[in-house]
């Protein structure tokens, strides 16, 4: 049996406090009630936030909750005392060594960091299955003068492309271009740093997720393009 | 008319606040009170005005005689006996604390304050001891939470944590924040970091050892995590009652109370400190706990005022007593729930405490209680104008005796959209309490094949027992049909409240069906003044 804490060790008062209204909990229990992986391993998000209304952070970070969490945001938007689950649980994710972050999150995450795409795919490649992917709607009636625009400079739309579009969900990517095409859209992607799934969001990682939306921006700048798609 | 004199019985805040604000209303006030003349602080002293108000101290109520418009008080001193004349009484007295220490299981000790005694240590330990670095709040886990006592629990533990710089934890029950500012409040504790563990199927385990001091262990819901305390010092929630005082006085006014003694009693049917007894209000903490003198004060002056500007009651509409019949058995004046008899000699009716309910005339043994409208004549005629037969077929004929105040607005809300609308006759009157026997079964004999006696629901009476002395009357009038043979289900006692009328109609017509039922089995029951009379 564990020993129990002791009331005296919890600084609840005199830590930096969060901006979360974490504190203002009721323990009413509505946004357990509310999420879907609520009792996975044990999970609820209320109990996330009485832990971290105590101050006892660092069991949580220790912890697999906050991973279980989806971040679908269905806790926050029902919690009376208006607490922002998400972002408490989000800080506690921050508060993990990078290198202890579930494996696929961190290692896609680094991947972006280091190649611009979650997937480290090669540019060659990447081009390629664009033009793969156009060449199949262009043999769909209709849709015979479509065309892929990549770096287009002046084009009015930027769009960014989740990784899984260019992977396993190719097919995903044709209604977004026949649309773009059967409305005389000007629209280009990027060649380079075209990842628009950041999992910096997921892991709790500012940084990442400032270098990632920055890439975008200076592409956009680059271009001279002023209307971002950012599908995701 | 004559001036105006209203007796303020208490010393306190809001009882100094309703003298003021009568005074200012130009009426002549008696602030009376058992407190000695030190406590008694009259509202002139605070304004330094030529006031209307006189003060009484070290005095005590043992009777009030009368009616709105003059009631005769009767004060004892440790010396004599004061006699005076008011308008109207306001009953303003206190409320006092109880610790609940002992439910608690602890001893008295250094570390452990009831709630009052911390509030008036000023937040600080005795001189000389440490500085609390952890105080446990224990609220509602062994009585239910009170809002007045939530409030103060938080104001100390947020007092103690920003300006002391202790660690507050309130160990709580249910949290009850209904009152002025008590939400705001229980966020701003929480938000300033101080611990709030909630107990719903446990409770924390207390320990005390031979030195006094306290240790707890729980397991905090909804953690499930295991947590202990050896808090500096422990503050007990306390209960929140009427002063003996209060008790006192309300016995002696006849006034109803609820049923911790608080003096507005649940009557749903009386407005905020109004009483069974006109003329006498209540107001203050002992009537409500948490109130707010200010507004109790406004209430109590304006209700009395109001009051007592009403046109005095018509003699004629009240109650009578026929001089000759009554033979002074007193059961008018131990029935009345208004203190409308009184007693000079032979019982006699105070025509402006008299709210019309007829309980005193369907309960007086010789029939020597009149009132204008629902003299058993009066009733007879109501009953004989309903229908006596049926148009449409042969639905049983109904007569349904139903209070004005709740089963009559239901009824008829029921009726405007139902078959059975033809065959039933709604007599409306005061108080089901009114009904004597000898009219029940003047309707079965006119031809009814039901009586309905429709009451409002226990508790809820205006008349305070008159559903229940209607119920009873109905009872015994059932083992009466019985005997006859007519049936006892001929009968049904029913209580309703006024925004039930689905469930009216439910009962008409499960009524109904009994009755073909009955019907079917004894059809000469249906032939008029005939078994019965």
């Amino acid at each position: 049996m564990t020993t129990p804490t002791d009331v005296s060790t919890l600084r609840s008062y005199d830590r930096p406090r969060w901006p979360f209204s974490q504190d203002v909990c009721m323990t009413c229990g509505i946004c357990a009630c509310t999420c879907p992986v609520s009792g996975v391993d044990g999970f609820d998000p209320r109990k996330v936030v009485r832990l971290a209304a105590m101050g006892l952070e660092q069991e949580l970070v220790d912890s697999r909750w906050p991973w279980i969490c989806t971040m679908c945001g269905k806790c926050e938007q029902a919690c009376p005392m208006e607490v922002r689950i998400p972002d408490v649980v989000r800080r506690i994710r921050s508060l993990r060594d990078r290198d202890q972050v579930p494996g696929i999150l961190h290692k896609g995450l680094q991947a972006a960091l280091e190649t611009g795409n979650n997937l480290r795919l090669p540019k060659d490649d990447f081009l390629f299955i664009l033009e793969d992917v156009a060449g199949e709607i262009r043999e769909e009636p209709g849709f015979e003068e479509l065309q892929v625009h990549v770096d287009k400079k002046g084009a009015r739309v930027l769009t960014t492309i989740h990784n899984k579009l260019v992977n396993t969900h190719t097919e995903d990517l044709k209604h977004w271009w026949k649309i773009f095409h059967a409305a005389g859209e000007s629209w280009t992607i990027s060649s380079e740093n075209w990842e628009g799934t950041s999992w910096g969001y997921f892991t709790g990682d500012d940084d990442a997720m400032k270098t990632m939306a920055g890439r975008i921006l200076n592409q956009m700048e680059a271009l001279e393009i002023d209307t971002l798609l950012w599908p995701e | 008319m004559t001036a105006l004199r209203i007796c303020v019985l208490g010393s306190n805040a809001c009882a100094w606040e309703i003298a003021d604000r009568l005074d200012k209303a130009q009426v002549d006030v008696l602030l009376a009170a058992r407190d000695g003349a030190d406590d008694l602080r009259p509202a002139a002293g605070r304004r330094g005005e030529p006031s209307r108000v006189e003060t009484l101290s070290g005095v005590r109520l043992s009777a009030c005689n009368g009616q709105i418009g003059r009631f005769d008080l009767v004060f004892a001193s440790r010396e004599t006996v004061i006699r005076q004349t008011v308008s109207a009484v306001v009953l303003a007295e206190s409320d006092e604390r109880c610790s609940n220490q002992a439910l608690y299981g602890l001893k008295p000790a250094e570390g452990i304050l009831p709630l009052s005694k911390l509030l008036e240590a000023g937040f600080r330990p005795p001189a000389g001891t440490a500085p609390w670095k952890q105080v446990v709040f224990l609220n509602g886990l062994r009585t239910e939470s009170q809002p007045a006592i939530a409030g103060d629990i938080m104001r100390a533990a947020l007092q103690l944590q920003n300006e002391h710089g202790a660690q507050c934890c309130i160990l709580t029950r249910n949290l009850k924040v209904a009152g002025e500012g008590l939400e705001a409040l229980s966020r701003e504790a929480r938000a300033a970091g101080v611990l709030f563990f909630k107990f719903t199927n446990s409770e924390p385990t207390v320990l005390q050892a031979e030195d006094g001091s306290v240790r707890m262990r729980f397991i905090a819901d909804p953690t499930g995590k295991e947590f202990q305390l050896a808090p500096d010092l422990v503050v007990v929630d306390e209960a929140v009652r009427p002063s003996n005082d209060a008790l006192e006085l309300a016995r002696i006014l006849g006034i109803e109370s609820d049923p911790a003694g608080f003096t507005q009693a649940d009557n749903v049917h009386r407005l905020p400190v109004a009483t069974n007894r006109r003329g006498i209000i209540v107001a203050g903490p002992a009537r409500l706990v948490g109130t707010d003198a200010a507004v109790e004060a406004s209430n109590a002056a304006l209700e009395v005022l109001i009051g007592l500007a009403a046109a005095p009651a018509d003699v004629a509409t009240a109650a009578q007593i026929e001089s000759g019949r009554c033979v002074r058995c007193l059961t008018c004046l131990r029935v009345c729930p208004y203190r409308a008899v009184a007693l000079d000699g032979r019982p006699q009716i105070l025509p402006d405490a008299c709210e019309r309910c007829g309980i005193c005339a369907a309960e007086c043994p010789r029939e020597a209680i009149r009132i204008a409208g629902l003299e058993h004549a009066d009733l007879h005629r109501l009953i004989a104008a309903g229908p006596t037969t049926d148009p449409a077929g042969d639905s049983p004929l109904l007569v349904a005796f139903c209070c004005r105040r709740s089963a009559a607005p239901a009824l008829r809300a029921a009726a405007a959209d139902s078959c059975w609308t033809a065959t039933l006759n709604i007599i409306e009157v005061p108080c089901a309490g009114g009904i004597a026997p000898e009219v029940i079964l003047s309707a079965f004999r006119q031809g009814a094949d039901g009586v309905l006696i429709l009451a409002c629901h226990a508790d809820n009476c205006h008349s305070r027992h008159g559903n229940h002395l209607a119920q009873q009357r109905a009872q015994l009038s059932s083992a009466f049909l019985d005997r006859c043979g007519a049936g006892a289900g001929r009968l049904v006692f029913k209580t309703l409240a006024s925004n039930m009328p689905a469930e009216a109609a439910a009962i008409v017509t499960a009524f109904s069906t009994t009755l073909h039922g009955l019907k079917s089995n004894a059809p000469s029951a249906r032939t008029p003044e005939k078994e019965l009379s």
